[in-house]
């Protein structure tokens, strides 16, 4: 049975998609996006944190194991499993078996993902997956190669695939001032969440916090990101502004 | 100031100032005795030696209420003093002196619980205390406690609970009866009772004496008539004249409006704290017995849902200013002044209807607006509670006061028929108290709360093979080190049935003498079978008797059992000595230290740990067939124990008399709180502490479960979230957790109280079963709070 790198599981989870849920954090990333707020989830090998290992390898079985254990609050609240990291896609082979176990139990599962991966890995997850929870970073590509450090056409491009599939979707904007930021940038990403409403159920617009700040110097990282990193009243209420000439289901989240 | 949640027509005709003075006044509060009742109650039993005491107490009480100083806080519309001033304590000389003179110069030097006395009272209590050396219930006790008892006590396995020197309390009266007959109703009763040419001397005794403080009860209301009608004639007041109406028929019964009401169970309330310094009087589910005046008064176009919550507002607020003085020793496990009053909502109804209205939404509002530290604010819920009401309460919670507590229906009342309740009284239990749970108006004695046993020391005596290693004294034998884990599970056994022995014993040596002492007259008579039988509760004039201990330290005990199974006889990865040996110099081999910590611990879904705290709770259940209380067969349909975690905050002082356990707890640091896990020992998140507590036999535990939740404020701070606390609560019940209560308060505003206390007398938090202002605890319980495990997002 395969084995899966993952931090944690964290349970009454309740940030990560509908109902209450167990979020599955598997390890490894393929983007390094500056205001990263979980770095030591980046690398594809076990890391330390305080002095504590993150990253251990557990079976399928472990991992369905641990989470079915909660089924009864999924069910209760239209929860489920989330699968999220790190990028949880490239573990894809552990992920499937993972999900294809879980829908035995009928339990709802999300993927929390970039998608900045290989199409056929997202066509054999796609009959399995209940909910995409996708990240749209720029809408701009430069910006998004200054800020992630890869191009976001494959991104887009996998976007397009999952709506031509009519999945459902719940959409995260996250907002840095001064690095993917301005009122125009986030109208072109509104506006190409709009092209695909039919399958977008949720936008989430989060503003850019600072929670993972300290966890960079006990990596020994350089955080690049100052306190202009956070958007000013003034941002928040055009923020605010601008949602209301949409139709989406948009949530806007401030940040703190 | 605004309300949680409900749109309610006509807010603006609730004086939302005059609510906030009155709670300024109950935050600034300063606790201090008032020696009126014991130089009463003094004069009183000095003339009376040769009588039965039901009429000696009864003569005191009535002598109180009529001679006692009455005032008003001018702000309130709601009236009755229990003594002198705002927040002062009465002394009940009858129940025990000794502590109180000793103690009675350092009160206003203790930790927390501060009391100021004036040198006035302190005169007053050294005359008066002459007088009572050797006549208290407390000496009773102490002359009848056996001396093995002793030495357990001397061992720190056993505590005598407040009532080896105290009042029973635990008292939550027939209160629909009581509005619908009214005192005078019940003199008329009573009158008929002494009728019968058949009754012994007992009975007469106790009619005579019931009839004697209901009638001075009435005298008590007319005094506050007239005191009203006097003020109100100064200046034409109006509110004044009202009160003043109020006051001269409040008790005649019937009751007739939602006002003359609450009035009622307010007045009865304080004779009750008046005539036993018992805590727990309780109101018991008001937003049922109070509809039908609410609903008339609605239809009558007399009050509106505004000014009924106005009503109860200035009810909750003025359970503020009542108090009770504890010795310094009982203090510790019960701090923070609580008086436990309960007040009880929601859930079903005997019918198995669900019984949320109008009131129990109010209710929660108004416990939002009173926000302090009474009443002590409780919910029931079922798996058809509204939405709403749950939505309500989250709300509530998510303030950070603590409140209200959420009871489940389903385990509760199972746990009770279990028992052998009737189902429809069953379908009518509420919280007397903490988490003790009981049926309003037929209940006659505290459920939980009786001996207390600390389990971490009977683990530590066990580990040590009988002898408690502070004492050096050893009541019992046990072979030299258990060889596997079977004999150590024996040897627990063993000494857990040894000690609950001695511990029945306590409970009636002290009962014996609440018989006498704690004889309760008024606070007898609302409850059933007390008028029918013509006796107080505590010669068995109730209907159900069912009592707890208290027991303290089940996960330390479970988790350290855990330890040694794996360590010593699965792993064998160190000898039972060497465990010995670090628990002895307390954890300085850091590596066992480590090892130990890292062992799986209850509270995180892990079934081998959680299994063994279930047989911790089995033990214990076990040995409990077949005890009796000493009312057995005088009166009550049912006398039994039960089980019961309520076990306020004695789990701090309790942990300060216990070694270091296996579980990886440090010497003297805190035992775990009720069935909670223990502090910093969970990591897998709140519906893993579900499972786990899920696991434990929590309907058998039919006084009181208690689980102290703490969570963050992200948990609840927009709709959807509270959507997801509701699922939770709903999962929970299904699960059969017995109940739940919650802290919201963060860390940052806890160290800041700590700090800034003066900033922070708004600061109301969970404590145990109840709530408490924070600023008024010990720092160790500050700090004790402080260092919970935190639920997060």
């Amino acid at each position: 049975m395969k084995k899966g790198l993952i931090s944690k599981v964290q349970r009454y989870s309740i940030n990560d998609g509908p109902g209450i849920r167990s979020t599955v954090f598997l390890k490894g990333c393929n983007l390094n996006c500056m205001w990263c707020s979980n770095p030591e989830l980046i690398d594809f090998s076990q890391s330390y944190l305080d002095g504590k290992p993150v990253g251990e390898l557990i079976s399928v079985k472990d991992v369905v194991k641990e989470v079915i254990r909660d089924i009864d609050f999924y069910k209760e609240s239209l929860g489920g499993v989330t699968f999220s990291g790190g990028e949880p896609l490239l573990q894809s082979d552990f992920l499937l078996e993972c999900i294809k176990l879980l829908k035995d139990y009928s339990i709802h599962i999300a993927i929390d993902t970039a998608l900045y991966v290989d199409k056929k890995i997202i066509k054999k997850l796609l009959p399995y997956v209940d909910l995409w929870l996708v990240d749209l970073k720029s809408i701009d590509d430069i910006t998004h190669i200054k800020t992630t450090n890869v191009s976001n056409k494959i991104i887009l491009d996998n976007i397009k695939f999952l709506y031509k599939n009519n999945v459902n979707m719940w959409i995260r904007c996250i907002l840095v001032n001064k690095e993917n930021y301005d009122l125009d940038e986030l109208k072109k990403r509104l506006n190409f969440i709009e092209s695909i409403k039919k399958c977008v159920k949720r936008v989430d617009i989060l503003g850019y916090h600072q929670l993972g700040v300290s966890k960079y110097q006990k990596l020994n990282k350089e955080y690049l990101l100052t306190n202009e990193a956070l958007l000013s009243d003034i941002q928040e209420k055009e923020v605010e502004e601008l949602i209301k000439e949409y139709v989406l289901p948009i949530y806007f989240e401030r940040g703190i | 100031m605004q309300l949680l949640e409900m749109k309610i027509d006509n807010i603006d005709t609730i004086d939302f100032k005059r609510i906030d003075r009155l709670r300024k006044i109950m935050q600034n509060r300063k606790a201090s005795l008032c020696s009126e009742r014991a130089k009463i109650y003094t004069e009183v039993f000095k003339e009376t030696e040769e009588e039965p005491m039901i009429l000696r107490k009864a003569k005191g009480l009535s002598k109180t209420l009529n001679d006692m100083s009455i005032y008003h806080l001018d702000d309130s519309l709601i009236f009755g003093n229990q003594a002198s001033r705002n927040f002062a304590a009465p002394i009940f000389p009858e129940y025990s002196i000794k502590w109180l003179l000793d103690e009675v110069d350092s009160f206003e030097y203790r930790d927390g619980d501060v009391f100021n006395v004036s040198d006035e009272v302190k005169k007053d209590l050294r005359e008066i205390g002459k007088y009572w050396i050797n006549k208290t219930h407390e000496d009773n006790v102490n002359n009848n406690i056996p001396q093995i008892n002793l030495l357990a006590e001397k061992q720190k396995v056993l505590h005598r609970g407040g009532i080896s020197n105290s009042g029973d309390g635990h008292i939550v009266s027939d209160h629909k009866w009581l509005l619908e007959i009214g005192y005078s109703g019940m003199v008329d009763l009573i009158n008929e009772k002494l009728k019968n040419p058949d009754l012994s001397d007992n009975q007469i005794n106790f009619y005579n004496a019931s009839k004697m403080t209901l009638i001075a009860g009435l005298n008590y209301a007319k005094r506050f008539a007239n005191y009203f009608k006097e003020k109100a004639k100064l200046n034409n007041d109006k509110k004044l004249y009202y009160l003043s109406e109020i006051a001269n028929k409040v008790l005649d019964g019937p009751c007739e409006s939602f006002h003359e009401a609450l009035q009622a169970i307010y007045l009865n309330h304080v004779f009750l704290m008046i005539e036993s310094n018992g805590h727990s009087f309780c109101y018991g589910r008001i937003d049922q017995y109070l509809y039908p005046y609410y609903q008339n008064d609605i239809k009558k176009g007399v009050l509106t849902k505004a000014k009924a919550l106005e009503l109860i507002t200035h009810f909750f607020i003025m359970n503020n200013s009542l108090n009770k003085i504890r010795s310094n020793g009982h203090t510790l496990f019960s701090q923070g002044y609580p008086l436990y009053t309960n007040v009880m909502v929601g859930g079903l109804l005997p019918s198995g209807e669900d019984g949320t209205n109008d009131l129990t939404y109010l209710s929660v509002e108004a416990m939002g607006l009173c926000r302090l530290n009474e009443p002590n604010f409780s919910m029931r819920y079922h798996k058809e509670s509204p939405k709403e009401i749950l939505s309500l309460a989250s709300k509530l919670i998510r303030t950070g006061c603590g409140m209200p507590s959420m009871f489940n229906d389903a385990t509760c009342i199972k746990g009770l028929i279990d028992l052998g309740i009737d189902k429809e009284d069953a379908y009518d239990y509420v919280a007397i108290g903490c988490v003790e749970t009981g049926v309003q108006g037929k209940y006659g004695h505290r459920a939980t709360g009786m001996t207390y046993m600390n389990w971490g020391k009977i683990l530590e005596i066990v580990l040590n093979r009988g002898f408690d290693p502070n004492t050096n004294i050893r009541l019992f034998k046990l072979s030299k080190e258990p060889k596997s884990y079977e004999e150590l599970w024996n040897d627990w056994k063993k000494a857990l049935a040894f000690y609950s022995e001695l511990s029945f014993e306590s409970d009636r040596v002290c009962d014996r003498s609440l018989e006498i002492y704690d004889s309760s007259p008024l606070g007898s008579i609302f409850i059933h079978n007390s008028l029918e039988l013509g006796k107080t509760l505590k010669e068995g004039g109730c209907e159900y008797d069912v009592v707890s201990q208290s027991n303290i330290g089940s996960s330390v005990v479970g988790n350290s059992l855990m330890v040694l199974k794996k360590l010593v006889f699965e792993d064998k990865k160190y000898t039972y000595s060497q465990i010995m040996e670090a628990l002895k110099n307390n954890w300085q081999d850091e590596e066992i230290h480590k090892a130990c910590l890292e062992v799986e611990k209850f509270g995180n879904n892990s079934d081998q740990v959680d299994l063994i705290v279930k047989d911790v709770f089995d033990s214990y259940l076990e040995l409990l067939d077949g005890v009796k209380t000493i009312r057995y067969n005088r009166g009550p349909k049912i006398s039994k124990y039960t089980m019961s975690t309520s076990n306020i905050t004695s789990y701090i002082p309790n942990g300060k008399n216990v070694g270091a356990t296996p579980d990886g707890r440090k010497a003297q640091s805190p035992l775990n709180e009720g069935c909670s896990p223990t502090q910093n020992t969970v990591s897998k998140g709140l519906t893993a502490l579900i499972n786990s507590v899920s696991v434990l036999p929590n309907e058998k535990v039919a006084a009181g479960q208690l689980l102290n939740t703490r969570i963050s404020y992200q948990l609840l701070n927009n709709e959807e979230k509270i959507d997801k606390f509701i699922s939770f609560l709903r999962v929970s019940a299904k699960k059969g957790i017995y109940h739940n209560q919650f802290n919201v308060v963060s860390n940052k505003v806890l160290k800041d109280a700590q700090i800034h206390p003066e900033n922070h007398r708004d600061l109301i938090v969970r404590v145990a079963g109840y709530c408490a202002q924070f600023v008024a605890l010990t720092p160790e319980a500050q700090e004790a709070i402080i260092q919970r495990n935190e639920y997060g997002a």
